[in-house]
């Protein structure tokens, strides 16, 4: 479980990485986790309050839901916010604002919900199914398979608008394309395993290190490979030390992303 | 890369800022080398982009600009993409046009004196590399027309030369370049000159072509 959610996670964060072509676009820090988890709380306090039933598939179409809406409103910013810093703070204010809905919503719940939510942001991937997992594997062969036929575009992509459309790439449809797979997959994780941070961050870049090819085609599996290590990693080490999945990316992640930008002085973000 | 194509635009009318400025029916031959003069924001990239079809215009087909569409036409960018991270020879590769030809790969990569660097993350090379791997990768397409936005802007005196002298040899292969340019001297050896002035396009022969002959009323000292 914690292999194939960090997989799906690690390119999540790349194809964002790709989309927004920013080193620093991420699942996490664009708020689209926090869209994602927004959903989740909507569905599963709105419909015990009402007193409905809540399947696993409601949980993951609503993930999907808060996931895609937060990556939609990125996207349709990013035309007029032409600056990526300016963009990055967007994804963070929208974030923030998925987290005051949820936030909400936990202060109007009974006690016995918020606990359940609690302990589900605390992330683990223990909760999942059966069920679960088969969508996750589904979601993730179709979309590997999709965009690895897409690995030129890719690239080409990443050079720039007008020198993908120079090659006749309909920048339009990758952009979707990595809009939706990124949603997807993040959704079906967050729902499952609750929201988990720095995955998606650093796999890309992680496995940059230690893999040296960097064409898509050469990319994505060691980036997948780096996603499943950190997160089994990370799931080991939380259930030894007794610490939420959730706190342990962060614990490790986040001074990691610290001293990266420390040393990449020159990078421009 | 040889062609004997000749490129027609059609006319019509572009916006730039507040302006409407007409452009008429332009016809460039092959081997043509055609420079692109008008002051900053006089409308040289619109006029650019409004060609390559990235700008919607009701007053033309979205894609019907040149004749012969079914020959790709090339674009080249020399300014650096901070994001992109790929090896010098997959940016390369990305040119391929239908079947790879592993000699012809060689040897543009051999002309533009990239082998050394093949396999060298494109953060990591200087923009003079930059700028050879961008020409190798459009050479890769094998356009029989290029066009160009004022490539040369941030190089030195010796890419300067190296790009201009570039251009002489793709001309004399039968290749029209058309290039917008603030480089007064680069525009005299031109064959024509398309200037953009405030309210319409003319062409110049580029023998009596100053920045002077350019009708920009609009920002003129008072």
């Amino acid at each position: 479980m914690a292999l194939l959610g960090g997989g799906a996670l690690a390119l999540a964060g790349y194809w964002m990485q790709l989309l927004f072509r920013n080193p620093l676009a991420s699942p996490s820090i664009l708020g689209v986790t926090n869209g994602a988890s927004m959903g989740v709380a909507l569905v599963t306090m709105g419909f015990s309050v009402w007193g409905f039933p809540v399947w696993p598939e409601m949980v993951i179409l609503s993930s999907l839901m808060g996931a895609v809406l937060i990556l939609f409103l990125l996207f349709v910013v990013r035309w007029r916010v032409q600056s990526l810093t300016g963009l990055l703070i967007f994804g963070v204010m929208t974030g923030h604002l998925a987290g005051a809905v949820e936030s909400i919503l936990q202060r109007w719940t009974d006690k016995g919900n918020l606990s359940g939510l609690v302990y589900w942001s605390m992330g683990s991937f223990d909760h999942g199914t059966l069920q679960h997992l088969g969508y996750l594997v589904g979601v993730m062969v179709l979309s590997i398979f999709w965009m690895s036929g897409k690995a030129k575009a890719l690239d080409a992509w990443s050079l720039g608008d007008d020198t993908a459309r120079s090659m006749g790439i309909s920048t339009q449809k990758i952009s979707v394309l990595l809009m939706v797979f990124a949603g997807v997959l993040t959704a079906v994780v967050t729902a499952m395993a609750g929201p988990i941070a720095f995955v998606g961050l650093a796999s890309s870049h992680i496995a940059r290190l230690w893999w040296k090819g960097r064409s898509y085609q050469q990319l994505w599996l060691p980036v997948m490979i780096t996603g499943m290590g950190i997160a089994l990693y990370c799931d080991l080490l939380s259930r030894c030390l007794g610490i939420p999945i959730n706190a342990m990316t962060s614990l490790i992640g986040a001074p990691w992303v610290m001293l990266w930008i420390l040393k990449n002085k020159n990078h421009v973000f | 890369m040889s062609s004997n194509l000749k490129y027609t635009t059609m006319a019509f009318h572009m916006k730039v800022g507040k302006r409407l400025i007409s452009v008429p029916k332009l016809e460039f031959g092959p081997g043509q080398v055609v420079g692109i003069a008008g002051k900053n924001g006089a409308g040289k990239t619109v006029l650019l982009r409004h060609w390559m079809g990235w700008i919607e215009n009701s007053s033309m087909e979205r894609h019907g600009l040149w004749l012969d569409l079914s020959k790709p036409i090339g674009w080249l960018n020399t300014r650096r993409e901070p994001f992109a991270d790929l090896w010098v020879e997959d940016v390369v590769a990305l040119g391929i046009q239908g079947e790879f030809d592993p000699q012809a790969f060689e040897s543009v990569l051999s002309e533009m004196d990239l082998q050394g660097i093949r396999n060298q993350s494109m953060n990591t090379i200087s923009d003079g590399e930059w700028m050879r791997m961008m020409m190798a990768r459009v050479m890769m397409q094998k356009p029989s027309i290029i066009l160009m936005d004022e490539p040369t802007a941030h190089l030195d005196f010796y890419y300067k030369g190296y790009w201009a002298q570039w251009v002489r040899i793709l001309s004399e292969k039968g290749v029209t370049v058309i290039c917008a340019s603030h480089d007064e001297a680069w525009l005299k050896t031109t064959d024509q000159i398309v200037g953009v002035n405030d309210g319409s396009v003319h062409l110049y022969s580029s023998k009596d072509f100053t920045f002077e002959s350019l009708k920009n009323v609009h920002d003129s000292i008072k």
